[in-house]
């Protein structure tokens, strides 16, 4: 009956519904939400157990670790309140905090990587938390200080450990041994939590050497200056698997003792700063997995292009092929936009075409080195050198609709900034993926450009087209530039869904609410923001979504607002955005909890799940994500 | 040609050169006749002549009135009045003079000499308007002019000039159009009625007062040029004659005690002539203590010292050293030379009679040197060893020990980051912080070449450290900013001026300034996310353009010289740009000078980045031969810096003697300079023995480690930290804040009463009062105490009421002298 009525609700995906801000609560209109804010440590090792530290707030009652994933399990050991050391004003707003110690395992079958944890409390299932499991040894910092050379921990390599700048101004100092020649690799890795409150880690190798001054001084070999691997925290989703991340790489020129210095910018500590850290031999070093984010990554830099991604595009629509290509006219190329009536003497590219890889063959920086490619095409080369240009040349049709994805996998911007231009018979640019925004300061206007990974573009000339690629700055080049530039007709589909149910208009931000706690008789909004790609939001097209495995006494209610092109950044305009941003469609779901609704004990995963109509017919469904839901008793209990 | 029958009648002759001088020494050593081989060009064109004599003591004094002129060619020219030769026919003559047994001559040529001379505006209404300070900066050369007058400072502009007396109207700063009421300053129907005339002749009030009487020759030329129908005159031609420079003649002024020297000032014609202008200068004497200059350009010493003519004529400005040397010093000593730079200077010293001051002693080397090569006190330990040496190469195994040290890294990375701008959140981005200080750092400790760093910065692209300099929080500094600021650190230039006008002093115009400011014109910031990593690079075709202020134009990329920047370039302006700075003769100039501020605390030419005609330096030969070497060196720092370190000038005691004491142009000894804040700051936390907390740094960070945006220091800011916000433009200076904040501010009794600090342990170590004393003077003074201070100082203690206080006390004298704040 449930799921009936919550697929009723779905098929019926123009609804609009009106609701307040932070949706309908017929009891506690602002409940607390339980909350984790550390875990210590944030790492472990596969086929072991460990003793972890959970700080956070609304955690009374707390009894069940819970894992998305399998091969994990964890109990809960103890748990208590931290009484504040301060009495807190009258009539101050208090949330309870609570240290809870978890006995945590890894089977042999977990696997390594990022995985996540909740909690189960009395007020419902907290926010994940990220920890990484490793293959080797997991060790913590000492209890005892070491703040300087003498007291340094010595590490064997390869080595993981689990450490946090307890306080401002702290550093942790541990020894290693090198030999001569050997080049090592030392990651440090701050906690999503901590990167989100601004914390930065810093590395420093040194050497004990000889100053006139101090012979006994640490002398610097290598500093973490470029924290150019770190991934600004700003996206909530959980499954962006973010937090900063700064690697250094140093080639020891003598063998001996040296030593790693961790300390933080501008002195910053706190029992919240919590990092880890990985040194091992270079032929060794882990990737942490940082590039390893969101399951649909539609203008990542770093996705794989092939016709398995062209399939997987496929799979969120229905491919239905244009009917006859635009008129010509003066323009060179314009956005995605509706058909024409005249034909070409060059054949539209079937939607199905598999694309074939054409690969670079240096000298090919000037026009008469092109090399041609038949589309669809994945260009492939490697900006190597400083002003490589790699240039490559292509027959288009009439009215071709296409898209141009990037893929730079090895390095991504800032590193590696690939710029493309598509220059027509007479050497006019007809497009590139440089996006230009226009910004005010002091009431002047600025510009702001920006490398795109994915731009979309008709063609209303037929003829052959000249492709340069290059990297945006004027000396850069490097064998790690590698690009793949897929070229194939656009398929109008749905891409990237961001799902938000935050209720709190003061709730960090940063902090995953990708859960859902309700009340017999209140009712909660998910606010999802979809992405309509490639001429997608078309008034014939749709998608209606679906919310299954609701637990029972829940029902799922939609609403959607029109389609329009919107800015990606908030801020000042994109010139051209409808090349460079997909056209994004507000929808509502609103999870509804009867008075009679049965309270969980544990999570229950419900699953989004689209499903595309195109010019009125049907096309697939697939999934959007999942999510945890619990019912939560009124009085604070599960039951 | 406009040709102005009359005008030159109207010429004053000049008058006649007082005597120069009342007494030589006895013993001359060469003889020459200046200016060397002058072409005059016209009827009665004429020039002035020097017979200079230089004696055994290296001083060359004026002896034209004792020279006996005689020239071999009496058809060519004439001696006049005044000492002038006066063209008479074309041909060449050789001027001839004798004096001291000595005998010089010089060639004399005279072309169209039956053409009158060519009227020029500039030269003949131009050199009026200077002469008689008509356009000053502070009158009518200023910005915007005065009283409706706008006029170029001394005639830099004669164009501009010509239009807004001729036609009226005022400059605008934002446009070309004239703004103003358009009132003419002459009146071609009735000449007399000229504002021209009336204005500074006070026949209608002028609020600068009476310039030139009424019938006076100034008068009478200016009433002559409106009656010919106020021409132009010969720029307006193709074949014009321009003055390409002027010189000032004999350039090395010495003078003796009450002596005089006759100045003569050239202006050099693009056609190879010579005209002589000295009737027609002025002359500003920046100290009239040591010198004065007459009208006429005689030069009469008053008290011994140095001093700066600037000379403004014909559209230039120059700058003259003029020196009045003290009595002979009997026995003269020899002192030793290092290097080249001793030899410049000793040279100097000679000719003024200063004596250089004694070596400095061992301890005095020592503390100056590591303070001014790693920011940082010697300990204890090396100055007993350094001192007990008996090495003979002893400081220069310490220059170089010195130079390789990990605290010589830190310091100059702190001293680079003070003019490189180095701020901790230039980008708004935390992350950000250290790009840029650790491209500074890891510049120093490779020793990258200077010219290597600063192309590397002009040229920054990507997200590579110096590219972090670009950025003023969230957006890219604007072009001019930029350009101003490079110019001014790298050219040692100011030229922020001709952003709104032509420069007021110096020949820099608004298009030159526009010029270069284009060279960043296409500059932009490129991001992947939204205050992300951002990117520089130059996308000419995505920026927006520098447009010229006046004339609303997108403006393209040009050199100081007018020089267009390549098409094929345009793709790449910074890279250009940077190659053509660190190419130009200005830059190795200017960092020569930079460098030797940072060890003498003045520069050669001070301020350090404003070099201009009438700024002139004090020992421009050596800076000439300093940019040289360093040019010739790579830009090698670390071989500038043990070059000047190593030399007997900067190793010259602090201690003046009775003929230096009042220098402090020459170096004849070290004149002492207040340590920078940070300096100060970890000298006290050394001798203290407490750490300062910085912030929430880690307490082992230094002071000179933090930027000013990093951490909030209120000793810092009392001590005058520079923010970096702009270049630095004050020195230290002791003040009634850094006093107040000794006596009452935490720094210094908190760190002395500190459970743990230096006075704590000595006091619970028993340590004697004569132990104390040593320790804490070669702490912080790098000396031994003599013994009358031992005795004082052990008086002091000894009437303290407490082991602590008796060594509070003794700490509190030495942090508080002016021998521990300064580096003698």
């Amino acid at each position: 009956m449930i799921d009936r009525l919550s697929r009723l609700a779905l098929s019926a995906a123009a609804v609009f519904l009106v609701f307040p801000a932070n949706g309908q609560d017929r009891t506690d209109p602002n409940p607390p939400e339980p909350q984790i804010v550390t875990l210590y440590p944030e790492a472990g090792q596969v086929g072991t157990t460990w003793q972890a530290e959970v700080t956070g707030k609304n955690l009374e009652g707390v009894r069940t670790v819970w894992f998305p994933e399998p091969g994990l399990a964890g109990t809960v050991v103890k748990s208590e309140e931290i009484k504040p050391e301060k009495a807190p004003a009258p009539g101050a707003v208090v949330e309870r905090t609570f240290k809870v110690t978890l006995r945590m395992e890894a089977r042999p079958t977990a696997g390594t990587g990022i995985r996540f944890l909740r909690l189960v409390s009395s007020l419902g299932l907290s926010n994940a938390i990220q920890f990484r499991l490793h293959a080797g040894p997991v060790t913590s910092e000492p209890e005892e200080k070491h703040s300087t050379p003498a007291e340094a921990p010595l590490l064997q390599l390869p080595s993981v450990v689990n450490g946090r700048i307890a306080k401002p101004g702290e550093t942790d100092w541990y020894a290693f041994d090198a030999a001569a020649g050997q080049e090592l690799v030392f990651d440090a890795i701050a906690s999503r939590e901590a990167a989100a409150l601004g914390f930065h880690q810093q590395l420093t190798i040194h050497r004990i050497g000889a100053s006139w001054f101090d012979p006994a001084r640490p002398l610097r070999l290598a500093f973490s200056a470029d924290v150019r691997g770190e991934v600004i925290v700003q996206n909530r989703d959980p499954r962006d698997r973010s937090g900063n991340w700064i690697r250094l790489k140093h080639r020891f020129a003598k063998t001996g003792r040296y030593y790693l210095e961790v300390g933080s910018l501008f002195g910053q500590g706190g029992p919240d700063k919590i990092y880890q850290i990985l040194v091992a031999d270079a032929s060794q070093a882990e990737t942490p997995g940082f590039w390893q984010q969101h399951p649909w990554q539609e203008r990542s830099f770093v996705r794989r292009l092939g016709n398995e991604h062209t399939r997987a595009l496929h799979a969120r629509t229905l491919a239905i092929e244009e009917p006859a290509p635009p008129a010509p006219s003066a323009v060179g190329a314009d956005a995605a936009s509706g058909g024409g009536v005249r034909s070409s003497a060059v054949a539209q590219i079937p939607l199905d075409a598999r694309a074939e890889a054409a690969v670079e063959n240096e000298p090919n920086d000037t026009d008469a080195q092109a090399l041609t490619a038949q589309l669809p095409a994945i260009l492939e080369g490697t900006i190597d050198r400083e002003s490589d240009v790699d240039v490559f040349r292509f027959q288009v049709a009439r009215g071709q609709k296409l898209a141009f994805e990037l893929e730079t996998v090895d390095a991504v911007p800032s590193e590696f900034n690939p710029r493309f231009e598509v220059f027509d018979s007479k050497g006019l640019e007809v497009v590139s993926n440089l996006a230009r925004t226009k910004e005010f300061k002091d009431s002047k206007s600025v510009y702001l450009l920006a490398v795109e990974a994915k731009v979309v573009a008709t063609f209303e000339q037929e003829g052959q087209y000249t492709l340069r690629i290059r990297d945006v700055t004027k000396r850069a080049g490097s064998p790690r530039f590698r690009y793949r530039l897929m070229i194939r007709p656009q398929i109008p589909h749905v891409g990237n869904v961001l799902v938000e149910t935050r209720t709190r208009a003061n709730e960090d931000a940063t902090l995953d609410p990708w859960r859902v706690n309700l009340r017999p008789g209140q009712a909660r909004k998910l606010n999802l923001t979809v992405d309509h790609e490639e001429g997608f939001f078309q008034p014939a097209n749709m998608m209606a979504l679906q919310v299954e495995g609701l637990p029972p006494g829940v029902t799922a209610l939609t609403g959607s607002s029109n389609p329009s092109l919107a800015s990606r950044f908030s801020g000042p305009p994109m010139e051209k955005p409808e090349r460079y941003q997909p056209a994004r469609q507000d929808l509502t779901v609103v999870l509804d909890a009867s008075p009679s609704a049965a309270v969980t004990d544990l999570p229950v995963t419900i699953r989004l799940v689209a499903r595309t109509f195109v010019q009125g017919k049907p096309g697939p469904s697939f999934a959007l994500g999942e999510l945890p839901i619990m019912v939560v008793a009124s009085n604070g209990g599960s039951k | 040609m406009v040709g102005v029958v009359g005008l030159q009648a109207a010429l004053a002759a000049p008058p006649a050169p007082q005597s120069p001088r009342k007494q030589v020494p006895a013993k001359v050593v060469s003889l020459r006749v200046l200016p060397a081989g002058p072409t005059l060009r016209g009827a009665g064109a004429a020039v002035r002549f020097l017979a200079m004599a230089k004696y055994a003591d290296g001083v060359e004094r004026d002896v034209t009135a004792l020279a006996e002129p005689a020239l071999s060619d009496p058809k060519v020219a004439e001696v006049g009045p005044g000492g002038r030769v006066i063209a008479k026919a074309d041909g060449e003559t050789l001027l001839r003079a004798r004096f001291g047994g000595y005998n010089a001559q010089t060639r004399v040529k005279v072309i169209q000499a039956d053409k009158p001379r060519p009227f020029s505006f500039a030269r003949e209404v131009g050199g009026i308007l200077t002469k008689k300070g008509c356009n000053n900066s502070d009158c009518h050369g200023g910005v915007k002019g005065q009283g409706g007058l706008k006029l170029s400072v001394n005639s830099t502009q004669p164009k501009d000039d010509y239009h807004y007396i001729v036609k009226g109207g005022v400059f605008q700063v934002l446009t070309t159009e004239s703004g103003g009421p358009v009132l003419p300053r002459i009146d071609p129907k009735d000449p007399e009625k000229s504002l021209l005339l009336l204005k500074p002749s006070m026949q209608v009030p002028h609020g600068g007062g009476q310039r030139f009487a009424k019938r006076s020759a100034d008068y009478d030329r200016l009433l002559a040029w409106v009656r010919q129908g106020a021409p132009f005159g010969e720029e307006s031609t193709e074949a014009a004659v321009r003055t390409e420079s002027v010189e000032v003649l004999p350039g090395e002024t010495i003078l003796d005690a009450s002596s005089s020297q006759q100045l003569i000032v050239l202006a050099k014609l693009s056609d190879g002539t010579v005209e002589d202008v000295t009737a027609e200068a002025s002359y500003t004497v920046s100290d009239i203590h040591v010198a004065r200059v007459s009208a006429e350009g005689l030069a009469t010493a008053m008290q011994p010292g140095e001093t700066a003519v600037v000379v403004r004529a014909a559209g230039h400005a120059v700058s003259q050293m003029v020196s009045v040397v003290s009595k002979p010093v009997p026995d003269y000593p020899a002192v030793k030379s290092h290097n080249y730079i001793d030899d410049h200077i000793l040279l100097k010293l000679r000719k003024l009679n200063i004596v250089p001051s004694a070596l400095a002693t061992d301890s005095e080397f020592l503390r100056r040197v590591c303070l001014d090569l790693t920011g940082t006190l010697p300990p204890p330990a090396r100055v007993r060893e350094f001192l007990a040496s008996k090495n003979p190469r002893k400081r220069e195994l310490l220059i170089d020990a010195l130079l390789d040290s990990p605290e010589f890294v830190e310091f100059w990375t702190f001293r680079l980051g003070e003019i490189l701008r180095y701020r901790a959140r230039s980008t708004q981005l935390m992350k950000d912080t250290h790009l840029y200080g650790e491209w500074i750092r890891e510049s120093v400790a490779a020793n990258k070449p200077f010219d290597q760093m600063v192309r590397e910065r002009i040229a920054a692209e990507g997200y590579a450290g110096p590219s972090r300099y670009y950025y003023e929080l969230r957006f890219l500094a604007e072009p001019p900013e930029i350009i101003a600021e490079q110019t001014r650190l790298f050219l040692g230039r100011r030229i922020e001026c001709a952003r709104c006008h032509n420069h007021p002093f110096e020949s820099w115009s608004q298009d030159q300034f526009w010029g270069l400011a284009a060279f960043y014109g296409s500059m932009v910031d490129l991001r992947n996310t939204v205050m992300d990593d951002s990117v520089v690079t130059d996308v000419p075709e995505a920026a927006a353009k520098v447009i010229h202020p006046r004339t609303k134009k997108t403006v393209q990329p040009r050199f100081l010289d007018g020089t267009a920047l390549a098409k094929e370039a345009q793709d790449d302006p910074r890279r250009k740009l940077a190659e053509w700075v660190t190419a130009h003769p200005y830059f190795a100039e200017t960092l020569a000078n930079r460098a030797w501020d940072w060890f003498f605390g003045r520069g050669i030419v001070e301020p350090v980045d404003d070099f201009r005609s009438t700024n002139p330096a004090t020992h421009p030969e050596l800076l000439a031969a300093l940019a040289k070497d360093i040019r010739e060196h790579g830009y090698d720092l670390k071989y500038l810096m043990k070059l000047i370190v190593s030399s007997r000038t900067y190793q010259t005691s602090g201690i003046p003697n009775e003929t230096n004491r009042g220098d402090r142009t020459n170096w004849s000894h070290v004149v002492p300079k207040a340590l920078e804040a940070a300096v100060l700051l970890d000298a006290v936390a050394t001798v203290t023995g407490v750490r300062e907390q910085l912030g929430e740094m880690p307490l082992q960070s230094r002071a000179i480690e933090i930027c000013p945006d990093m951490v909030e220091s209120k000793f810092l800011e009392a001590y005058g930290r520079n923010d970096r916000a702009t270049l630095p433009e004050a020195k230290p200076q002791p003040g009634l804040v850094q006093a107040l904040h000794m006596i009452t501010g935490p720094t210094y009794t908190t760190k002395m009463l500190d459970d743990g600090g230096r006075i704590d342990r000595m006091a619970r170590s028993g340590v004697s009062n004569r132990q104390a004393i040593e320790d804490l003077y070669l702490t912080a003074l790098a000396r031994f105490p003599e013994r009358a201070e031992i005795e004082q100082l052990d008086t002091l203690m000894r009437s303290a009421s407490s082991r602590k206080e008796a060594i509070f006390n003794l700490m509190w004298a030495l942090v508080s002298s002016r021998g521990f704040a300064y580096r003698h």
